[in-house]
């Protein structure tokens, strides 16, 4: 195995393969001892036996079996099923040449070396196979057979052999129960080990990133925003680009990816910054928004786009008709909608009153945000300012963004 | 007259500050210093009724107290006890703002807000109000939400200071969105005076139960000089 050289493995080992190396361990040494106790019994009893030849011809194959199976697993890293499977059915004919090979003069049936050593072997069976129903009839092949043989070929009486073909299932169970938990933990051990090192990652990048953002942040940022803000700059078109950039700035620096297409807030922090160059100076409050990860991506592309261009909409009324240079646009995700609202000081407008920016406004908006399914809310009256409220549904956990409502 | 004293280690910073405030023709600027120990310097040598109305601290200033890179909480604390704090900040970490705030400060604006707003929170500092603006309010409402929602699920016997009562909640989501106190008093169906009531209570309910905190914090701090 290449990860086990001298030098550092390319990739750690995971605890689930650990785990059933382990496995595979105690198998091997479990067949060593079923086949030490085949040596102990010959070694007491193979004077009594009928045809020592053909016993000793079986106890060569059986252990060259065992021999090749442990090869073929080892190679492999963990106990393979179907050789299992072929090795139960060898052992279950073992039993039955075994028993037929070594038919007692005397009425004792433990001189069937194969019962101990299948019984000790049959760990295998608990360990190779997952699912409880499998394992149980894998084992019946065992323990019926071992059942049969004694009948037939020893006479042993019903009440003798049945605790004995049941001490199959019960060792078979136990293995598969202690297996299975194995295997639970180290699945568990890998899974804790990858977030782990997740998080490391993130930890680490974020420290990056906010060393970098505390020193833009710190020095260039503040002088741009400074700059953008005095009267240093005569040249009006001049201090808003300033005042644009600042704003991208700020936006790198606080986390956003300013080119994130789809990207709810992203998108409203570009909307921000385009608006800014026209002289309007709009204060985005999105901390809810920042704090939900999760639900910025339960918004579909063209829900989020009608919404940050309704909010465009709304916010370039503001540079055009209210007469101030300030606007707040916040943003909110509650539980089940999502609501952005633009608020202005200024000389705001009557609603009834039949007037080219009002009454376009309203009900461009709202067709922009019908069409998603979602709803806008104009409210103004004059020198109290305006709001405009836009709200959409938002998807349930799990619908994700394939459900966009249909357009009218 | 308002007299404001003005703390922060960025030159540009404070001379932009500075500009702001004195083309108002109400304010005047008492001292520009660079670092909390200047200040305090500055301050201790003062005639007694010459300590400023305001003091706008920024919060991350190489100071005494710090090395630039950690937010000088405890300078806001000192600097609360002798006069009123508005901390200007290029930061607008939610840990930073609900710090300050329980640190003592009765404002917290950022330096990309509109000299306008610098300007009304200087002034509403100055009457002795809580200068909140949208989007500290913003802030606070969301940070005051998830701690509110953790502490119900940790049930912890500390004191994390207080919930908001639904109304306290209601005010603070409606000046984050841009409104007025007035404004949002008539959303609300009250008077403007109770929407400043339930901004101040906001404002004592951040400050209660960290007091011991503050406490045990300046106990752990190594050879401050004393100040006046």
């Amino acid at each position: 195995m290449i990860a086990e050289a001298g030098t550092a493995p390319a990739e750690p080992v995971t605890a689930a393969a650990l785990t059933e190396r382990a496995l595979l361990k105690a198998l091997a040494w479990f067949r060593v001892g079923g086949l030490v106790q085949i040596a102990i019994a010959l070694a007491l009893n193979l004077a009594r036996y009928p045809h020592v030849g053909r016993v000793l011809v079986m106890v060569g194959v059986v252990a060259a079996e065992s021999v090749v199976l442990i090869a073929v697993c080892t190679a492999r890293g963990r106990v393979a099923p179907g050789w299992i499977l072929a090795d139960v059915l060898f052992c279950a004919s073992s039993l039955a040449l075994g028993a037929a090979m070594i038919t007692p003069s005397y009425g004792h049936s433990w001189v069937h070396f194969m019962y101990p050593f299948t019984i000790i072997t049959s760990f295998g069976i608990g360990v190779a196979f997952r699912r409880v129903t499998t394992m149980v009839t894998v084992t019946a092949v065992l323990s019926l057979s071992y059942a049969v043989s004694a009948i037939v070929f020893h006479r042993d009486p019903i009440w003798n052999v049945l605790p004995n073909a049941l001490s199959y299932h019960a060792n078979t169970l136990v293995a598969w129960t202690v297996t299975r938990q194995l295997r639970r933990s180290g699945h568990a051990a890998d899974g804790s080990r990858a977030e782990a090192i997740a998080r490391a990652t993130e930890l680490a990048e974020e420290r990056e990133r906010s060393k970098h953002a505390r020193i833009l942040h710190d020095h260039a940022l503040q002088t741009l925003e400074t700059i953008a803000q005095g009267p240093w700059l005569a040249d009006a078109e001049l201090r808003a680009h300033v005042g644009a950039e600042a704003a991208r700035l700020r936006a790198l620096v606080e986390g956003v990816r300013p080119d994130a297409a789809g990207d709810l807030e992203a998108e409203l922090h570009a909307l921000v910054r385009r608006l800014a160059c026209t002289g309007l100076r709009v204060t985005y409050n999105g901390a809810h928004l920042r704090k939900t990860d999760g639900r910025r991506t339960r918004l579909s592309p063209e829900v989020s786009a009608a919404v940050v261009d309704a909010a465009g909409e709304a916010l370039t009324n503001v540079a055009k008709h209210a007469g101030v240079t300030t606007a707040t646009l916040h943003a909110r995700a509650g539980n089940d909608r999502l609501t952005v609202t633009v608020v202005d000081q200024g000389r705001g407008f009557d609603p009834d009153a039949v007037r080219d920016g009002g009454v376009g406004l309203e009900i461009s908006i709202r067709r922009r945000m019908r069409d998603v399914g979602g709803e806008a809310r104009v409210e103004s009256s004059a020198g109290q300012g305006t709001c405009v409220e836009l709200t959409v549904p938002l998807a349930s956990p799990g619908a994700g963004d394939a459900r966009s409502p249909s357009r009218r | 007259m308002i007299r404001v004293a003005i703390m922060d280690d960025h030159p540009v910073a404070r001379r932009g500050m500075a500009q702001i405030l004195l083309e108002t023709g109400r304010i005047e600027l008492s001292v520009s210093a660079a670092s909390p120990s200047e200040l305090a310097e500055w301050l201790s040598a003062a005639a007694p009724g010459g300590s400023p109305d305001v003091v706008v601290l920024d919060l991350y200033s190489d100071g005494l107290y710090s090395d630039g890179h950690e937010p000088c909480m405890a300078s806001i604390s000192d600097f609360s006890e002798m006069s009123r704090v508005l901390v200007m900040s290029a930061s607008g970490r939610p840990e930073d703002v609900v710090g300050a705030v329980r640190a003592g400060a009765t404002g917290y604006v950022t330096k990309h807000a509109s000299p306008e707003m610098f300007v009304s929170a200087v002034e509403t500092v100055a009457a002795g109000g809580f200068a909140l603006s949208s989007q500290l309010a913003d802030i606070l409402h969301s940070e005051l939400a998830r701690s509110a929602a953790h502490a119900s699920r940790r049930r912890s016997g500390r004191a994390t200071g207080g919930e908001l009562s639904a109304r306290e909640e209601e005010t603070l989501g409606l000046i984050a969105q841009g409104f007025t106190h007035a404004q949002a008093a008539s959303r609300m169906g009250v008077s403007k005076a109770t929407v400043d009531t339930y901004v101040e209570r906001v404002r004592a309910k951040l400050r209660l139960g960290n007091k011991a905190e503050l406490t045990r914090a300046a106990l752990a701090r190594p050879n401050r000089p004393p100040l006046p």
